[in-house]
């Protein structure tokens, strides 16, 4: 992982922001989503790191009115996993993860094994916008409107999206 | 996209409630290494950013420490506009101060002799009064008085004035003229000229000749006015008001002894008639009768000669000449304002500052003018280059 130096934040605009709260709620959330989008643990640690250092130097351009604090950093947090995704088109250097991305323990049930192992491949199916959308809904938690919010779309427009998406995890995970 | 129907609501709900647990068994975890470097990374972050700022009194006091200096700057700069605007006011105008003390020169004569009666003839009575071009006196040279070489000179008194044969104070004829020299804006030459002439009929009077030309950086000329000798003064006070007074001058010629003798050869012209009249009626010849005919013709003519040298004098004293010199001068204030009297009092001083806020808001508006297009231009290509950067982001995702 990349050791961070941040700076200190910009201070502009904007309502205060309890930004190590934030940290502490949406770290592993953030970590989770991204790691979905790049398929690549350590790449989602390095561009997680990144984004909570984008987020911390830029926590004073927050503002309530455009979405919540979740929205806000999953936003930042998006954007950084593109940009490293572009990086990575440009280098072609980097192959995927395994999909399996969290071994199964042990004590694992059997079947519930089989089942998550049946999701994992589907979500591995799914395209990755849609892929995105189940992790900011199940990954990280995201509410429709949050998520309309970060991928800058309406709220219906977002539920639309999800339930396209949900319906071909749905058949994917029967066909698997 | 359609919207999101109560149906699909329905149905997402249905699939979330069947799908949920296992999504979420399926969310990646970091390991607890990386998670302690985070947190490592962000407390230290977080209590260096708790650190206690500077107090509000210190904030004052940087504040008392930087304001005054802020305050003189200003200060400074606005002195230093105030001199630029001062010095640029000044400019061209070095003869502000003579030509704002009008040189006024009177001079009578007396007992002149017809040596400097108009030579030309009156061409003609015209309609505003009968004066013509040709009985005005001609500028010449005035003397010391006049400091600016622009001015018409006025003409120093003739031969014989003076004299004792003039009459008494009531039946005294003068010339007056007068000459002033205007200085206005180049791009207010034409307007001031044409307010000249306008000024002229207003007053009774008429334009004998207008010489002007008019350009962006300079122009300038002279117009000739004669007007009603009573509306002389008037005319010059309104015309000071038409630009900003560089010289002015006045003279006043006796030509009373003029007018005398100009009367009187029409008197003895007449009278000489009336005798020749009476000789013909006794003449008993007709050698005699034609001689006195013959005589007869040459005194008519006479009398007409002679009143029209009477009716040129008489016009000489009815209306007054007026020389305008225009002058171009970039520095020159607008045509209305009043002339600096040279004491810089309270209403200087907010002249001073209404010209340093147009010289502000002038430049203001051309750094406007030139920063507006490179404004829209960096925000264009802002724009696009966000537009770029987000359909490059999005494009990527759409190859992962």
């Amino acid at each position: 992982m990349t050791a961070l130096a941040l700076p200190s934040p910009t201070r502009t605009s904007g309502a205060a922001l309890d930004f190590e709260a934030l940290y502490r709620a949406a770290r592993d959330d953030v970590f989770a989503y991204v790691a979905t989008l790049l398929r690549d643990r350590a790449a989602a640690e390095d561009v997680t790191a990144h984004a909570f250092e984008r987020a911390y130097r830029k926590q004073r351009s927050f503002k309530p009115s455009r979405g919540s604090e979740r929205a806000w950093l999953f936003g930042i947090a998006r954007n950084a996993a593109l940009d490293e995704l572009r990086r990575r088109k440009r280098t072609a250097a980097l192959a995927a993860d395994p999909a399996d991305v969290e071994s199964a323990t042990p004590e694992d049930h059997a079947e519930a094994a089989l089942r998550r192992a049946a999701v994992r491949a589907a979500l591995e199916r799914l395209q990755p916008r849609e892929r995105e959308l189940v992790a900011l809904k199940f990954h990280a938690g995201l509410d429709n409107a949050e998520i309309a919010a970060v991928l800058g779309v309406s709220v219906s427009n977002a539920g639309t999206q999800l339930h396209r998406a949900m319906t071909k995890l749905r058949e994917a995970v029967e066909h698997a | 996209m359609p919207d999101l129907t109560p149906q699909m609501e329905r149905e997402l709900a249905e699939l979330e409630a069947l799908l949920a647990p296992d999504i979420r068994d399926t969310r990646p975890a970091p390991d607890d290494a990386w998670v302690r470097r985070m947190d490592a990374m962000m407390e230290s972050e977080f209590k260096a950013a708790a650190r206690p700022r500077p107090s509000r009194g210190r904030r004052w006091m940087h504040l008392l420490m930087t304001g005054p200096a802020l305050g003189t700057a200003a200060a400074a700069v606005l002195v230093v506009a105030l001199v630029f605007s001062y010095q640029g006011s000044l400019g061209t105008d070095d003869s502000d101060d003579s030509g704002s003390s009008a040189s006024v020169a009177t001079e009578e004569s007396a007992g002149g002799s017809s040596g400097d009666a108009p030579s030309a003839t009156a061409a003609s009575d015209s309609a505003a009064g009968g004066a013509t071009a040709e009985s005005a006196p001609e500028p010449q040279a005035l003397g010391g008085d006049t400091p600016d070489s622009s001015i018409a000179p006025i003409a120093p008194p003739g031969q014989g004035e003076g004299a004792p044969g003039s009459d008494g104070r009531e039946n005294r004829k003068v010339e007056r003229s007068a000459a002033i020299s205007l200085a206005a804006r180049p791009r207010n030459i034409d307007p001031v000229a044409r307010r000249v002439s306008d000024l002229a009929d207003a007053q009774g009077g008429f334009v004998v000749s207008s010489d002007v030309a008019s350009s962006r950086s300079g122009g300038g000329g002279t117009i000739v006015l004669r007007v009603p000798e009573r509306n002389l003064d008037a005319t010059m006070a309104a015309l000071a008001r038409l630009g900003s007074v560089r010289d002015r001058a006045q003279r006043t010629e006796d030509i009373t002894a003029q007018a005398v003798s100009a009367r009187d050869r029409l008197q003895d012209a007449r009278a000489e008639r009336r005798s020749l009249l009476r000789q013909l009626e006794d003449a008993t010849t007709l050698t005699a009768a034609s001689a006195l005919r013959a005589r007869l013709r040459d005194v008519s003519a006479e009398i007409e000669a002679a009143r029209a040298g009477l009716r040129r004098v008489n016009n000489r004293a009815a209306f007054a000449t007026v020389t305008v010199t225009l002058l171009a001068d970039a520095a020159a204030a607008p045509a209305g304002e009043e002339e600096d009297d040279g004491v810089w009092g309270p209403g200087d001083a907010a002249d001073d500052a209404l010209r340093v806020l147009e010289v502000i808001a002038g430049v203001a508006l051309i750094a406007l003018a030139v920063l507006l297009p490179i404004a829209v231009v960096v925000i264009a290509l802002w724009l696009a280059a966000r537009w770029g950067s987000r359909r490059g982001r999005e494009r990527a995702l759409d190859a992962a």
